[in-house]
């Protein structure tokens, strides 16, 4: 096959639907005939082509295409190539209010699950929508207010899943999206709903290819950038949350079939938004014949949504490797009123004392075994500290390796959503463990430390490799990094919707839990910070040159391909080394680096510092409130800090918005 | 489709950045501005044009520099690096806080702008060059690769007093200087005092250059313009107290005579400009100065000893 050829996104809609109508026509295959034959009698094989194998043909089409709809209109309104329907909370809340109407509400159940989800969708919808579009209405706003509120739902989730597993398991099958149906009451009722939303977006077509002049080009042309950007979400958030309500959560096809249609060389808008859908129904009708396929063959229950990205992730990385030009601008500087915000000069010390006060808090504030709260009493100190120092100080070290890595990822990337896990680092630890669990009899904590340091360092030379041709593009490195972790989550979902107990075991570790760390492993922790705090010193040069662009770090001399390959080595290893310890639940590097630039450390070595410091407490915290909350059971740190974090993060930013300071418009 | 004028957005030059710097001894923040370079870096690292008042300076510099500096061999500019000192304000100048900074010590204290405000105080360039010379230049050349024989300072007004007072109290901190319609006359010409000790221990060995300009219309005499306006009166008096350009070509002629080996002088008036009207002419020669690609230096040294007549208008 030709790479001209194959570069087309006609050619790939073609080969998608080409392979997808023989795989369905592969499933149908002798069955079809039935349809011609008068009905005589009760055929149980010709009711299910009719109510069953065509609805489910339909839907994944529709759902498909819709989905893609969604994320092309998410992409270029929020200017971020990262952004799908996930991003922006609907489905993880659609998701929490399932679990609270099964868990306290079971009567609810009544109404349908449909109505319950559609509900929590439109909550945290509002949410995101009352939050993101309070000032300015900048991408950045919707972003953070949507992964927060997102994040924060799925944590809730998460914690009522894990304390109340054997009600929920069949949750993971709505959350990894299933299109198995019955009738046609679903491809019926979406259909008018998408033809609207399609509408509606084909109206818009103008005024959303002017957005990518940036705020202030689309400005200049006389758009408002405001109204244009609120109603492109809202289409593609309500959109998502039909789909949603009706399949289950099928992320992937919207963040990677616009990836797909750009990568294969739709490079206008308009453009994106004819092929995205198209890709997007091909895509998920294949994944889903695929899936017919392999459960009759395996007698399996095997979720749509989890297997999409086992077909995406290798179109998107096969396109990656042939792609050599950037063809996203470098972040557009100079955007944005000048701000006035004055870091008070103690801030760091303060910080510092913060982190003091809360590590030896953290080890000697507890609950005696009765559940009474007590301060650690001296006499008690030899036997209880061994347990406590070693989890107080891998948390914190752990967090803050994160915490760093994470300023290291955004300022290269630009990308406000890049956080340590995108890199897939975390993501390959993950599969390492779960190949540990699930190959190796009674893989004890060192032989799943091995396999996960394994699986991270080959997700690491997988995505160095596959960044070499870009010249470690960090936009390129960072969707290959998304497309792996896709991938590694699909496996594990898989696992996971199977009901086998180890997946349970998996779920736990995943949670980013500091309960098995010993003295051995809290020390190594501490030495690795130690030491790469010691590396990224010198990098602050770099990290303050690389976001002003190719041009600028060529004119000061710095090789760019140098710079940005050690500094994602750095922040891939310090990864791998947080990973091994607390699990991948890496969201405190995600909102440390914000919380840090929201208290305005602005500078690269200042928002590292306080990025690192941030996270860190945050972990701290986290950590001691999991110990703590529910004892003597004990929460993982990773949710505890997803809840305490994303309130955080928020209330900061809707406290700057009401300052009036126009910051979010970098 | 008519759309409604969105009001919410200003413009920004982009490909510059903007942060506050706060002075290690404490007070108030500066606001610095930087152009960054483009371009293959030269080996000797970039030449570099710091700007006083840079609120208002840096734009105008930005501009004039970004549609010369591609086309070197039509136009003799090169990239490079500028930076504008200026106070985190939306105003074009901080009249208040540029006061202090730019007028050379003693200084003494003025009744405020307005009732009611701060008192005016003058004589703090000796602490701003401080600041200049120990932490916004390390500052600076911390992270963008700087030729340290090719910085050049600019000010206009109270900017070419302080550009003046940097010469003459210490002439290697930059190797050239434009110093536009300077404030001579203030405080009784106090820098033409630093100006006989400048020449009493001349620096040797290195190369500098002073660029001193002034527009035509800052003599004794009215523009044509206000000689019928009624606060003409005010306006001559004003005038001849400051005679600026009296202060310049007197300044230029002697530095000419007098200069040390190494220092070339030249010396412009601009013709049919005022005191505000001579700063973006004045930019431009900055940039050319600061920014020179090819080196004219034959035909400098040939003007060495001389006040540059090719450029001087009729007085």
């Amino acid at each position: 096959m030709s790479v001209r050829l194959f570069r087309s996104p006609a050619t790939v809609v073609f080969i998608l639907f080409l392979l997808g109508l023989s795989l369905s026509a592969w499933n149908i295959g002798r069955d079809a005939w039935l349809l011609f034959e008068p009905a005589g009698h009760y055929d149980p094989k010709r009711v299910l082509l009719v109510y069953s194998t065509f609805p489910r043909f339909m839907t994944a089409l529709l759902v498909g295409a819709a989905l893609a709809l969604s994320g092309v209109m998410l992409q270029q309104s929020l200017r971020n190539p990262l952004a799908s329907p996930t991003t922006l909370g609907t489905s993880a809340g659609a998701n929490l209010s399932l679990v609270l109407s099964l868990l306290f509400f079971p009567s609810s159940q009544g109404f349908g699950r449909d109505t319950i989800a559609i509900a929590g969708a439109a909550v945290s919808a509002c949410l995101v929508f009352a939050i993101g579009s309070r000032k300015g209405a900048s991408p950045l706003s919707f972003i953070l207010s949507g992964l927060m509120i997102g994040l924060w739902c799925s944590a809730l989730s998460a914690v009522f899943v894990l304390m109340n597993d054997r009600y929920l398991s069949g949750l993971f099958i709505w959350g990894a999206g299933s299109l198995a149906l019955q009738g046609w009451t679903v491809p019926f009722s979406l259909l008018p709903k998408i033809i609207a939303c399609v509408v509606v977006a084909g109206l818009m077509v103008r005024p959303m290819s002017l957005m990518e002049l940036g705020d202030a080009g689309a400005l200049s042309v006389g758009l408002s950038v405001r109204k244009v950007r609120v109603l492109a979400i809202a289409v593609a958030v309500i959109l998502s949350a039909f789909v949603t309500s009706a399949v289950g959560i099928i992320g992937f096809v919207g963040l990677v079939a616009p990836a797909i249609a750009r990568l294969a060389g739709a490079r206008r808008f308009a453009q994106q938004l004819v092929w995205s859908p198209l890709i997007g129904a091909g895509l998920l009708l294949v994944t889903d014949e695929t899936v017919k396929l392999l459960s009759a063959a395996f007698g399996a229950f095997l979720p749509t949504g989890s297997m999409t990205a086992l077909f995406g992730a290798p179109v998107v990385l096969m396109l990656l490797a042939r792609l050599r030009t950037e063809s996203r601008r470098p972040p557009n500087l100079g955007q944005g009123a000048t701000r006035s915000w004055h870091v008070p000069r103690f801030m760091p010390a303060l910080f510092l004392l913060t982190l003091a006060i809360g590590v030896v808090a953290a080890i000697l504030i507890g609950r005696a075994p009765t559940g009474q709260w007590e301060i650690l009493p001296f006499a008690e100190w030899q036997s209880i500290l061994p347990y406590r120092w070693p989890r107080v100080v891998a948390a914190l070290s752990a967090a803050m390796m994160l915490g760093a890595s994470g300023v290291i990822l955004q300022r290269l990337t630009g990308n406000e959503m890049a956080s340590p896990e995108l890199l897939g680092i975390s993501a390959g630890a993950t599969a390492g463990v779960a190949l540990a669990l699930f190959t190796v009899a009674s893989a004890g904590f060192a032989v799943q430390l091995v396999f996960a340091a394994f699986g991270a360092l080959a997700v690491l030379v997988m995505v160095l490799l596959l960044g070499l041709r870009s010249g470690f593009s960090p936009e390129r490195v960072l969707l290959a990094g998304v497309v792996l972790t896709a991938l590694l989550d699909a496996l594990i979902g898989f696992l996971a919707a199977g009901g086998d107990p180890r997946a349970m075991m998996l779920i736990g570790w995943m949670s980013g839990s500091t309960s098995r760390v010993d003295q051995a492993s809290a020390l190594f922790a501490l030495a690795c910070a130690i030491v790469f705090a010691a590396l990224v010193y010198p990098a602050g040069r770099w990290l303050t040159l690389l976001p002003l662009g190719r041009e600028v770090s060529h004119a000061v001399g710095i090789k760019v391909p140098v710079a940005r390959a050690s500094l994602l080595v750095l922040s891939a290893l310090m990864t791998a080394a947080a990973t091994l310890i607390v699990g991948p639940l890496s969201f405190v590097g995600l909102v440390g680096p914000h919380i840090a630039r929201e208290l305005g450390l602005r500078g690269a070595l200042s928002q590292m510092i306080g990025g690192a410091m941030a996270a860190g407490l945050l972990m701290l915290i986290a950590d001691w409130l999991g110990r703590m909350i529910a004892f003597p059971y004990q929460m993982p740190a990773g949710l505890m800090a997803v809840l305490l974090g994303a309130p955080v993060l928020v209330s900061i930013l809707m406290k700057n918005a009401e300052n009036g300071q126009r910051r979010w418009l970098r | 489709m008519t759309e409604d004028i969105d009001v919410s957005n200003g413009f920004r030059l982009t490909n510059t950045i903007s942060f506050d710097l706060r002075p290690a001894r404490g007070g108030e923040p500066y606001r610095i501005f930087i152009a960054p370079p483009s371009g293959d870096m030269p080996a000797s690292g970039w030449p570099i044009l710091y700007l006083l008042d840079g609120n208002a300076c840096f734009p105008l510099a930005v501009a004039a520099h970004r549609i010369q500096a591609p086309y070197p061999g039509g136009t003799n500019i090169a990239q490079g690096i500028i930076v504008g000192i200026g106070y985190p304000t939306e105003d074009l100048f901080h009249p208040l806080r540029r006061s202090w900074d730019l007028s050379p010590p003693p200084g003494r204290t003025y009744p405020p702008f307005e009732t009611g405000g701060p008192p005016v105080r003058t004589g703090g360039a000796e602490e701003f060059l401080e600041f200049i010379e120990t932490e916004l230049k390390p500052h600076i050349t911390k992270v963008f690769p700087v030729d340290a024989d090719r910085q050049s300072l600019f000010g206009h007004s109270f900017g070419g007093l302080f550009a003046l007072y940097t010469l003459f109290s210490r002439a290697r901190s930059f190797s050239r200087y434009i110093a536009a319609s300077p404030s001579i006359f203030w405080e009784g010409c106090r820098v033409l005092d630093l100006e006989n000790q400048f020449l009493a221990n001349v620096p040797t060995g290195k190369e500098v250059k002073l660029h001193l300009c002034a527009g035509e219309h800052e003599g004794e005499e009215l523009a044509p313009f206000q000689i019928d306006a009624e606060d003409a009166s005010a306006r001559l008096k004003q005038k001849k107290e400051a005679r600026t350009l009296v202060h310049v070509n007197g300044l230029a002629a002697r530095l000419s005579i007098a200069a040390p080996p190494g220092m070339h002088v030249e010396h412009e008036i601009f013709t049919g400009e005022n005191h505000m009207s001579a700063l973006p002419i004045a930019i431009a020669r900055a940039i050319r100065l600061c920014f020179e690609w090819r080196s004219s230096g034959l035909c400098l040294r040939k003007r060495h000893g001389h006040i540059g007549c090719e450029f001087v208008a009729s007085p």
